[in-house]
């Protein structure tokens, strides 16, 4: 059985909205395993990405707990998350977040360096990385505003696993990128899933959570759908789209 | 109104910004409104002084035995002077006192009666005991108004003049306006009565000191200088009159009154020049940034309909309404620091300030740096116009890249954080143009009164080590007395590191100018402490001479010329062989050994031995020694008589009073005597009388310069912390518009795991090459102003303490890292989650 990477328990997330609160996450108890490629759906507001927020450490959850493998990260400073963030963590935006006075390499090797020191390997590791993803030694010197949004987001990718985090988290990877693009960046999820990365993936896209072995269906903050695929490639497309569908309809998106 | 409306959200959002501009604006209208309304304050005062005593712009003094009634006519004569009017006075050269609270003073006085003031000024009092206890007194006393106003004297209080041994006390009836002789450097006019004016005939009488004629005069627009007066004098008399013959104008007493006021004046223009010029261009910085920030705004305006021309004003009103809230408060400041600086302006110059507030100027400094603003405000504002809204959409080409990539991170080495402030710095240099310019002239600044602050610090030794002659204790012999064997014998004391034989300083006059000046006479430059050398060398023969460089400007001699020196009835031609600088006499003395000054002066014989004493020994300390090794001083025998003893011990007491009297007042060189008493023979000689007096200039020099040296101690560290905080406030500006603009970037980053910290040592290593250089630029620049300021203002050479500058230079570099990492600290407000809800 397969260990869990991250938990929470009575997970709470409130905003303050001209002096109402707005309860965003209700006392949510989760488990994610490691190795999982976990898939979080649920309508607009539901909470998807304040969940995913909450869960990396870039926010800061209201009430409950957070524990990352025996750590409780729920009461760290916005500092001491800074640092568990770089050393745990890597994260894939829809708007890809590149710095846009770094060439491709240095915006890859800007996340290395405040983990790793500069050592030859280093680089070769960012410069096979960005190959694999089909970026060659010409597109490294590119600046991002020369890039194509699958390219940026690709760049954005191999910048989130440089460091060789412990679980990847993805907000919206494809939402910004035309159905090509899209479908080349979840073939990198797909791979670096096969390679025992733990992903945490938020999208509202039946073709991305296709790529998940795990699908959570949030509402009003809460969790109430948790549907187990196979990995992807295992089984029948066809099969497994039916049978994600199925569950969507079921919880009515 | 609608544009207006957008100011006035900009200004709202941008709170912090508007402040620290606003402080800017209002430090350097402040400073700027003091200086213009204060410029010429006392000037006014100077000039509404002599109006209201009824003061001639010039007066001569001319000892009484030299006088001839034809030097008066020269002036009506010769030099078309008409109104002249002739009295009398007594002239002390440097005379004791002892004030009401036992303090010793030093003043060069002229004691004129009241009938003599009449026709000199309309002797106008001021503040007074009441007629019927000035009626009582029986020494009465009027001083000059600068005794009530810058030594604090007061009707009532008593002043005691002591000459040789023997006191003269007074009572001060009271203060009178004067024009004329009010300066501690010309000296003090003084109405006594006519009873002790009669005495101090008698008693002060001897060498330079003595009964005068006085001449009063209007001499401007007429052909009159005194040298050109007193060598037609000499020439009639066929004897030389130089040493004898006073000159005081208004020109000149003005001028060494003014000069430390003028320090002062120049230090606030010149520090609001730097805080003006920090604010433009910070303002500048702001709305180049604020455009760039806010490109997509201004697009989404234009595509509204607003013009460009309109977004443009919409910044200028902005800081033109920033800048307007500094220059009232800056101006409001400068109304309520009007009185202290009156009270300071009259303290120093010794009289009432009339003009209580220029108004009208302050209105003018407050008007002016608005305008300047509002102008460099348009000039950025414009360029707006560049951008079309398509353009400003996409937010210019600002977020485009196609350079080279400076530092490739895959060859970097060391610290990310250092690595990436310096890419960023790399890549940004245009920008920190604006901030090295500012940190420049601050910088500057502060350097300035890092080094002033010191110089001032060790109270007077600042200012003197630019008097441009050592400050001794001046041993006076008796006429007759080896000087050069009671220097050697002065020079065993312990206690005394050095003695050298000097002459008493007289006032020598240069042909062909009207700057006379004192002589300092050194055998042997090299044994001289205080006189530094700037150009040239020192006087080596007797027909060389060293003068100043304020001379040189005043007149334009330079080395290699020759000059004419007129002494006591000679005229002696010298070669100019060197170049130093002082701040005495308006710099005006001349150097030469002692065989040049005996051409100059024949009759001068070396009576002075001037005495070095070592570290920590008193004048009170010396004294005593000196009293055990040659006895009771002559000027402190006068008064002998009164012991009691034998006859004998009484009878000799008393010739000793005897001799003294005759060899300290009269000049008598050798006197023996012999009594019969009873049978008995008692016999004595003046032999035993070696010293005249004894007088520190040191005193002299704590009295003039004590206050000048604080005030300016407290003025420089004022400046510094000034301008420290505008330092501040430019760094903080520039790290808070540096968060503000790489808001987005500084939110990925921490989405990556760089912590705030790691953020803000980015930000604030980034400024630091940009610092380091203004920095060193600064100093530079700080050492030329320094000399420079010195130069301008008193004609001295005085260079920039450079350990003290090379410490300062540290300390400020770190003062920028620290204040700017600080403010950097904006960067911990923005989370990650709040970059991505954007």
């Amino acid at each position: 059985m397969a260990s869990s990477i991250l938990r929470t328990e009575k997970l709470c997330k409130s905003f303050s909205n001209g002096g109402t609160q707005q309860h965003v996450i209700k006392n949510l108890d989760l488990d994610i395993n490691e190795g999982d490629f976990t898939v979080i759906m649920g309508s607009s507001g539901s909470g998807k990405s304040t969940l995913l927020y909450a869960l990396s450490g870039m926010d800061k959850p209201t009430l409950g707990k957070i524990f990352f493998g025996d750590t409780q990260i729920q009461d760290y400073s916005n500092d001491q998350l800074a640092q568990f963030r770089r050393g745990n963590c890597g994260f894939v935006f829809q708007s890809v977040y590149l710095l846009n006075d770094q060439t491709v390499l240095d915006n890859v090797l800007t996340g290395a360096l405040i983990v790793q020191k500069n050592t030859p390997e280093l680089v070769n590791k960012a410069k096979t990385l960005l190959k694999k993803v089909g970026l060659n030694e010409e597109d490294r010197k590119k600046y991002p505003n020369q890039l194509s949004g699958g390219e940026a987001q690709r760049v954005g990718i191999v910048r989130a696993i440089i460091n060789d985090p412990k679980i990847l988290f993805a907000d919206e990877p494809t939402g910004a990128l035309n159905s090509a693009s899209s479908r080349d960046v979840l073939d990198i999820f797909t791979e670096i899933h096969k390679n025992g990365q733990s992903i945490v993936m938020v999208t509202h896209d039946l073709k991305t959570a296709l790529r998940g072995t795990r699908v959570l269906y949030l509402r009003d903050g809460g969790v109430v759908g948790d549907y187990r695929m196979k990995p992807y490639g295992e089984d029948d497309k066809q099969e497994r789209r039916a049978g994600l569908t199925a569950f969507l309809e079921e919880m009515g998106w | 109104m609608k544009i207006l409306r957008l100011s006035l959200f900009k200004l709202k959002k941008n709170k912090k910004e508007a402040v620290a501009i606003a402080f800017l604006t209002m430090i350097t209208t402040l400073m700027l409104a003091v200086f213009m309304a204060n410029i010429s304050k006392a000037n006014k005062a100077y000039d509404d002084s002599f109006a209201q005593a009824g003061a001639k712009d010039t007066i001569v003094f001319i000892n009484k035995d030299k006088y001839r009634d034809e030097y008066k006519q020269l002036l009506e004569t010769d030099f078309g002077i008409t109104d002249i009017t002739e009295t009398e006075a007594v002239f002390v050269d440097l005379l004791d006192y002892v004030n009401n609270n036992g303090e010793d003073r030093s003043y060069k006085s002229f004691f004129v009666t009241e009938k003599a003031e009449r026709k000199i000024e309309d002797f106008v009092k001021t503040d007074k005991i009441s007629d019927e206890e000035i009626e009582k007194l029986e020494h009465p006393i009027w001083l000059p108004m600068f005794f009530h106003i810058s030594e604090g004297y007061k009707p009532g209080d008593t002043l005691t003049a002591c000459k040789n041994g023997r006191e003269y006390p007074f009572t001060i009836a009271g203060f009178y306006k004067t024009g004329l002789y009010n300066d501690p450097g010309y000296g003090y006019k003084m109405v006594i009565s006519d009873n002790d004016y009669e005495l101090f005939k008698l008693v002060f009488s001897g060498g330079y000191d003595g009964e005068c004629t006085v001449l009063c005069f209007d001499s401007e627009g007429t052909a009159y200088t005194d040298e050109a007066h007193i060598e037609k004098c000499e020439s009639i008399s066929g004897e030389g009159i130089n040493a004898y013959y006073y000159r005081d104008g208004v020109r000149f007493e003005k001028a060494n009154s003014l000069q430390f006021i003028n320090m002062f004046m120049y230090f606030l223009a010149f520090f609001s020049g730097i805080t003006m010029l920090s604010a433009v261009l910070m303002i500048m910085h702001r709305i180049t940034n604020d455009i760039q920030d806010q490109m997509q705004q201004i697009g989404v305006l234009e595509a509204l309909g607003y013009r460009s021309r309109e977004i443009s004003l919409s910044y200028v009103y902005e800081y033109v309404m920033t800048a307007g809230i500094g220059a009232v408060l800056g101006a409001v400041g400068a109304f309520l620091v009007s009185p202290l600086m009156n009270k300071g302006i009259q303290n120093m110059i010794g009289r009432p300030v009339t003009v209580k507030t220029e108004g009208g100027m302050i209105l003018l400094a407050g008007s002016a740096v608005v305008v300047l603003v509002t102008a460099f405000a348009l000039i950025k504002a414009a360029k707006v116009k560049k951008y079309p809204p398509v353009a400003a959409f996409r937010k210019g080409i600002r977020t485009h890249h196609f350079d080279r990539n400076i530092l490739p991170l895959e060859k970097s080495k060391g610290n990310i954080n250092v690595t990436l402030a310096m890419k960023s710095f790399l890549g940004d240099m245009k920008s920190a143009v604006g901030t090295a310019v500012c940190i420049i002239a601050a910088g500057t600044a502060i350097l300035f009164c890092v080094t002033a602050m010191e110089f001032f610090g060790h109270g007077i030794d600042g200012l003197m080590s630019m008097t441009g002659d050592d400050i001794v204790t001046e041993v006076e012999l008796l006429n007759g007395v080896d000087a050069y064997a009671v220097r050697d014998e002065i020079a065993e004391i312990s206690g005394v590191r050095k003695a050298l034989v000097d002459y008493k300083e007289g006032y020598l006059s240069v042909k062909g100018t009207e700057y006379g000046g004192t002589a300092v006479i050194f055998d042997d430059y090299n044994d001289s402490e205080n006189i530094k050398l700037i150009d040239g060398r020192f006087p080596e023969h007797d027909n060389e001479v060293m003068i100043t460089v304020q001379r040189k400007q005043l007149v334009g001699t330079d080395i290699g010329d020759s000059i004419v020196i007129k002494g006591s009835g000679t005229e002696t031609k010298f070669i100019v062989t060197g170049m130093t600088s002082s701040i005495m006499n308006n710099g005006t003395m001349l150097y030469m050994t002692s065989e040049g000054y005996c051409r100059a002066c024949p009759d001068a014989r070396p009576n002075i031995i001037s005495v070095y004493l070592k570290d920590g020994v008193t004048q009170e300390q010396f004294e005593e020694k000196l009293n055990e090794k040659f006895g009771t001083f002559a000027k402190d025998s006068v008064e002998a008589g009164n012991v009691s003893g034998t006859l004998e011990e009484r009878i000799r007491a008393a010739a000793d009073e005897k001799l003294a009297l005759l060899t300290s007042q009269y000049g008598v060189t050798n006197i023996d005597y012999a009594v019969v008493v009873d049978g008995q023979l008692i016999t004595g000689n003046s032999r035993h009388f070696i010293i005249k007096d004894v007088f520190s200039l040191m005193t002299l020099a704590e009295q003039e310069l004590t206050n000048v040296s604080a005030v300016s101690e407290y003025g420089s560290i004022g400046a510094m912390i000034v301008l420290s905080v505008v330092v501040a406030v430019i760094l903080g500006l520039i790290a808070s518009s540096n968060v503000k603009r790489q808001r987005r970037k500084l939110g990925i980053m921490k989405g990556m795991g760089y912590t705030s910290k790691d953020l803000m040592k980015q930000i604030a290593v980034k400024t630091m090459p940009v610092t380091i250089v203004s920095v060193i630029i600064a100093s530079f620049a700080a050492k030329y102003v320094y000399s420079a300021f010195w130069l301008m203002a008193f004609g001295a050479y005085v260079e920039l303490n450079i350990p003290l500058t090379i410490i300062a230079d540290v300390i400020l570099a770190a003062f920028c890292y620290a204040v700017t990492y600080i403010s950097a600290g904006k960067i911990k407000a923005i989370s990650v989650t709040e970059l991505m809800t954007e």
